[in-house]
């Protein structure tokens, strides 16, 4: 099984929209996917959701209030499972902090479900803390999502020392899956920032960029996966093709 | 390592053996040589473990060897360039704090080949040789000219044009050959 999370910490550059969207594709494809959502903000949640309130989230799983069989919830309309979040989690890091082994507590949590599921999207936080952190101790890999903007590579160069200091002071290795394009316009800016990451990070980069369209946004107003909202939009043959894309790796 | 405690294992006390990952990177070994990691720890008890190389095609090569140590304690590290059992080089000591990878860097200079082995110089190679040359008391200094194999005396002793096998000299412009029979 693979768990995988969506991780940058600069906010808006499409993590939700690519978890929730790759999660959709996979469960399309016959997947058994399980979404979690570590962003307190629950982005995923609402998209997923809307407006509706969980009284078991993540966050009672993370302090040792649920097993986190008893927080997930199926989402008929995504057809993959959902442990969703709620604002309680951005307080989460000060009540784990003193707690033995905080930084393998998602890792733990996730060994008890994961024979369930082909897959596990986690929809990470805009933030380094010790939920990210639990986050990618509990991963093998990541993926990148990035608008190809001035200062992307700058983040991507935040994501890979965090990576490594992981590495050098928890002992696990998380690999790089590799970088998503999102928000793409055909632009020459993003093109350079393209080539630019192409030379100075050794890291794939995957063939499909999402690109700038409003099925992805009204998709989310409608609370479905762009997939099934605009099935002919492009952004939805790029989200397909990129899950298969993943999936190969 | 930032001192981030986000980054230190919660579950391990200072003091405790964790295996760590020694990983080594700017040393390219020469035929025939082996890279060991010798490590002395703050207990006195020393290990040396060879290094495997786990290069990837288009990066440096990196190399890496595990030893046990105490978490977030010193350590010393140095590192032993062997051919066979002769030592060839060692690095510096590094001092490091136990975790679980330590990465460090030894930008050992490239050297030349420790054989006997020379490459033959081409007649058009221009490469600049000088020679000190010894006739009796008096010394001389020659320089190549174009041609990489005809040395000419330019000072001090009487002139005089020598031709010298150029691949006796490759890579070095220290060479003091014996020209005696030339007095």
């Amino acid at each position: 099984m693979a768990i995988i999370s969506v991780i940058n910490q600069k906010g808006g550059v499409a993590k939700t929209t690519t978890s929730v969207n790759v999660a959709a594709s996979w469960a399309k494809q016959g997947k058994n996917v399980l979404l979690i959502d570590l962003d307190p903000q629950a982005s995923a949640t609402k998209a997923i959701f809307g407006d509706t309130d969980f009284d078991k989230t993540i966050y009672d799983v993370i302090i040792n209030r649920l097993t986190p069989e008893e927080a997930v919830v199926r989402s008929e309309s995504f057809g993959f499972d959902v442990i969703p979040s709620e604002i309680m989690l951005s307080g989460v890091d000060i009540q784990i902090a003193a707690h033995f082994g905080r930084e393998r507590i998602l890792k733990k949590k996730l060994e008890l479900i994961k024979k369930k599921y082909d897959a596990v999207i986690i929809d990470c936080p805009p933030s380094l803390g010790l939920i990210t952190i639990n986050a990618l101790m509990a991963s093998r890999d990541i993926i990148i999502p990035i608008c190809p903007e001035y200062f992307s590579a700058k983040g991507i160069n935040l994501i890979l020392e965090t990576l490594r200091n992981i590495q050098i002071g928890l002992g696990h290795k998380v690999g790089v899956r590799g970088i998503v394009i999102t928000r793409y316009k055909d632009r020459k800016i993003a093109r350079e920032v393209i080539d630019k990451i192409k030379q100075e990070f050794g890291i794939r980069i995957f063939d499909e960029y999402i690109p700038d369209n409003i099925a992805v946004e009204e998709s989310h107003h409608h609370h479905l996966p762009v997939l099934a909202y605009a099935p002919e939009s492009k952004a939805a043959q790029a989200y397909y093709d990129l899950s298969r894309e993943l999936w190969e790796l | 390592m930032k001192s981030n405690p986000l980054f230190f294992d919660s579950t391990k006390f200072r003091g405790d053996i964790v295996i760590v990952d020694i990983e080594l990177s700017g040393v390219e070994l020469n035929e025939g040589e082996t890279l060991w990691a010798h490590v002395m720890r703050n207990d006195g008890s020393e290990a040396l473990v060879q290094m495997i190389s786990v290069g990837v095609t288009n990066q440096p090569i990196k190399w890496t060897a595990q030893s046990r140590l105490e978490y977030l304690q010193r350590a010393k590290v140095e590192f032993l360039i062997k051919s066979g059992e002769e030592l060839v080089e060692h690095s510096e000591i590094f001092v490091i704090t136990a975790s679980y990878t330590i990465p460090l860097t030894w930008d050992r200079a490239v050297l030349a080949p420790q054989d006997d082995k020379v490459e033959e110089l081409s007649p058009n190679d221009t490469e600049e040789i000088s020679v000190e040359l010894r006739v009796g008391e008096d010394v001389g200094t020659a320089i190549n000219t174009n041609t990489a194999t005809e040395f000419v005396v330019e000072e001090q002793l009487p002139t005089a044009s020598i031709e010298i096998e150029a691949t006796q000299f490759e890579n070095t412009n220290l060479v003091k050959p014996d020209f005696k029979d030339l007095e």
